[in-house]
């Protein structure tokens, strides 16, 4: 890696760059100024040349901290401003408090002309997404792909009141009344989504009223904050605190089952249509996926139980046999007791021959046992270094 | 008194410090390089689907007899209790000369998503098990349920309990109704049969949405600004990045068994009431009886001490051990403290209990 880049913002003036900043921010504190400052737009600029040199990984982390940086910039001038006002007034303690006052409600309206309140790495992305889904929905379910929502935006509850106010009619009866209880179910996931945003942007002045007054009694205190991340962290904590109590109360509960009830309503539905468009092509659908996968996972099921099922005969098997291993085992001094007895019967063959053909039966089966025995160790040998590997079982 | 013992130019000198800071941080991220997780070495001894079980190689000449077996959870990956040398539970365990086998449940697809709870434990578990009884020549095993992974522990337990020799849960949920379970509290109202009809398996980026919500200024703020005070130590950027890759390194979750779990132990507080049902059974936590060791974190957000200590409550066992760890969900797992005291004090607990 080269060096480059000795500062973010390398080559620019930074004593020029904060005097010019500083008489800007006094002279045009324009209720229209949003995030874009001289520090966010350097860091921009340079983030554009210098991505392209840094590996994927690094670059989405670097990405997020550049987010957050941006927040700090902003934080950072607005209480900057703050912060020049305030010489002169530390011996009146009600100017002061009026001028924290009047600097906070100046905060808290930059804050809520910012996009989303303040930017979190997408907070809220994942509720965005529908729009998204409502257009390309709707764009797969014609085959004229002019995109039949383009332009709709933003007066949607017209466009809403319109369409619904149509019929279903003829042999595409069904799929208009598809569509409009789609858009019926976008129109509520809206509603419900605009609710939610509101009440962060509520939660977001909260915290910020909150942190006014912790910055106030800090003074009450005897304490002071020396530093810009003390104040950006005070903001973090306020907000945490703030939201914090809010989530844990029913109404959020209630809140938050309603946005993600009424995406998934609206998701399920223009799934739907979608289908409809795909089946109407002969092309694969979710739904035949669906049945198809269903009917693999019984059959592996299946196979489980089946597997488990012989597992458990072999081993009910192997026990019988290992059972039969042991009393012959155990019948073998019985037998070294005839062989004792078969030198005295020798003298006596000729008196009983049955006894001589009942021996050579025994001898038999006791080499038959051993040859048995021999054969089983063999086969667990070679079954225990095959199992000694990795055990494996694939569909 | 004026609450603020700086000044414009104060704060323009500290954007100034904290830009350089930025600058070197851009250059260690950039140098950084490949992201290695996982340190301990290990064998793959059973496959099943995406299901993988690794044997750990030993790291001591003597060890307990009886292996243990780490359940992990379904959510995020397992190389969280094995992340780096020296912040790694098992490598601590294998220190102590435990034998130690974890489950990796892989990255569900979407034909996984008719998979049950029923599967996982009395299935996926159970022939784990089977598997390490066998290689081993034993009837039972020692277990440890890491989170959701636990509750899982919890459930084979109760249903295979002349399997599990000694059992051991770590921030593990038991009572989901506590009053500062506050992801219990998020799903109260949520239809989670609408979620899995319309999604099947539940995508990993929609849970890790979830998980930042609960501390969103925190986790999605705070942190990324602290990381730029650390970006000029390349060992500590590269240990944030390794907990950075965990975190977003999040398998889809399968739809059947995530509405089961959801359903059954999130909404209806089953395991505490009695009323989960694996299979054809129902998990009464009342059966158990074997030795139990509940470690749980003073500072887990995610599953509140309270969730946890429930456990005591709900088995029968007469040998139950708890533990508090001072710390939160995952330090537990990666902090150095952590592995001071939780690895030594597993091994210990588990060799009292295998003479």
């Amino acid at each position: 890696m080269s060096d480059k880049f000795k500062t973010p913002f390398d080559g620019l003036d930074w004593s020029e760059m904060q005097k010019k900043y500083m008489d800007a921010l006094m002279a045009f504190k324009s209720p229209e100024s949003t995030m874009d400052s001289v520090w966010i737009n350097a860091m921009d600029d340079w983030w554009k040349s210098a991505k392209t040199d840094m590996p994927y990984e690094s670059s989405n982390i670097f990405e997020k901290v550049l987010d957050q940086c941006r927040n700090y910039y902003f934080m950072s001038e607005q209480f900057s401003s703050l912060l020049d006002g305030m010489n002169g007034l530390e011996n009146d303690k009600d100017r002061m408090t009026e001028f924290i006052n009047k600097s906070f409600k100046e905060i808290e309206s930059a804050f809520s002309r910012g996009k989303n309140t303040f930017n979190l790495n997408g907070f809220l992305d994942n509720f965005e997404q529908p729009i998204d889904l409502m257009k390309s929905a709707f764009s797969n379910s014609t085959f004229d792909p002019g995109k039949i929502l383009d332009g709709v935006n933003p007066d949607l509850g017209k466009l809403r009141d319109q369409m619904l106010s149509i019929p279903g009619l003829g042999y595409s009866r069904e799929s208009q009344d598809k569509s409009n209880r789609a858009i019926k179910l976008w129109a509520n996931y809206q509603e419900n989504y605009q609710e939610y945003q509101s009440v962060m942007l509520r939660l977001n002045q909260e915290a910020l009223d909150l942190m006014r007054d912790r910055i106030i009694s800090t003074s009450k205190d005897g304490e002071s904050i020396d530093s810009m991340r003390q104040i950006y962290d005070l903001w973090i904590e306020s907000n945490e605190k703030v939201y914090g109590d809010y989530v844990y109360t029913k109404e959020y509960a209630e809140l938050n089952g309603r946005l993600v009830n009424s995406m998934m309503a609206f998701k399920k539905q223009s799934h739907e249509i979608t289908e409809d468009a795909l089946s109407a092509m002969h092309m694969p659908t979710t739904k035949s996926m669906d049945e198809l996968e269903r009917r693999h996972y019984e059959l592996r099921k299946q196979v489980n139980e089946m597997r488990a099922e012989i597992s458990n005969l072999k081993k009910q098997s192997q026990q019988k046999d290992s059972n039969t291993v042991v009393i012959k085992k155990e019948s073998k001094p019985v037998i070294r007791r005839k062989k004792k007895t078969k030198k005295k019967t020798k003298k006596r063959v000729t008196a009983n021959s049955s006894n001589v053909v009942e021996l050579k039966q025994v001898k038999k089966k006791r080499v038959n046992a051993v040859k048995t025995v021999k054969k089983k160790t063999k086969q667990k040998t070679k079954k225990k270094s095959a199992n000694k590997g990795m055990i494996e079982i694939k569909f | 008194m004026n609450p603020f013992n700086l000044n414009s130019e104060d704060v323009v000198n500290e954007i100034h410090e904290f830009n350089s800071k930025l600058a070197q941080g851009y250059k260690t991220l950039a140098d950084l390089g490949e992201i290695e997780v996982g340190v301990s070495e290990k064998e793959a001894v059973y496959h099943e689907d995406n299901l993988v079980l690794y044997h750990f190689k030993s790291r001591t000449k003597k060890q307990n007899s009886v292996p243990l077996l780490i359940v992990y959870a379904l959510v995020n990956r397992p190389y969280m209790a094995d992340l780096q040398d020296g912040r790694s539970m098992i490598q601590g365990l294998l220190d102590e000369g435990v034998d130690v086998y974890l489950i990796d449940w892989g990255y569900p697809v979407s034909a996984d998503k008719y998979l049950t709870l029923d599967d996982y434990i009395n299935g996926y578990i159970d022939r784990c098990v089977d598997v390490i009884c066998e290689k081993h020549n034993r009837k039972k095993i020692n277990l440890l349920g890491i989170c959701q992974g636990g509750a899982f522990s919890l459930c084979y337990t109760a249903l295979h309990q002349k399997k599990v020799k000694n059992l051991i849960t770590t921030v593990t949920p038991v009572d989901f109704h506590t009053k500062q379970d506050l992801l219990s509290h998020m799903v109260r109202e949520i239809d989670i049969d609408q979620i899995v009809d319309t999604l099947g398996n539940i995508p990993g980026e929609m849970l890790n949405a979830t998980f930042l919500t609960m501390k969103p200024y925190t986790l999605m703020g705070q942190k990324y600004v602290d990381l730029v005070n650390i970006l000029d130590d390349k060992e500590k950027a590269m240990n944030f990045m390794r907990m950075e890759k965990w975190i977003f390194d999040s398998p889809d979750l399968v739809g059947e068994a995530y509405r089961q779990f959801i359903k059954q132990f999130y909404q209806e507080n089953g395991l505490v009431k009695g009323t989960v049902r694996i299979g054809d059974d129902v998990v009464d936590l009342g059966k158990i009886t074997i030795p139990i060791l509940n470690i749980f974190a003073r500072d887990d957000h995610l599953v509140p001490p309270d969730a946890s200590k429930a456990l005591e409550g709900c088995v029968s066992s007469k040998d139950y051990h708890s533990l508090e760890f001072p710390g939160g969900h995952i330090g537990i797992y990666v902090s150095g403290k952590a592995q001071k005291m939780i690895p030594p004090s597993v091994a210990k607990w588990l060799a009292e209990r295998t003479k």
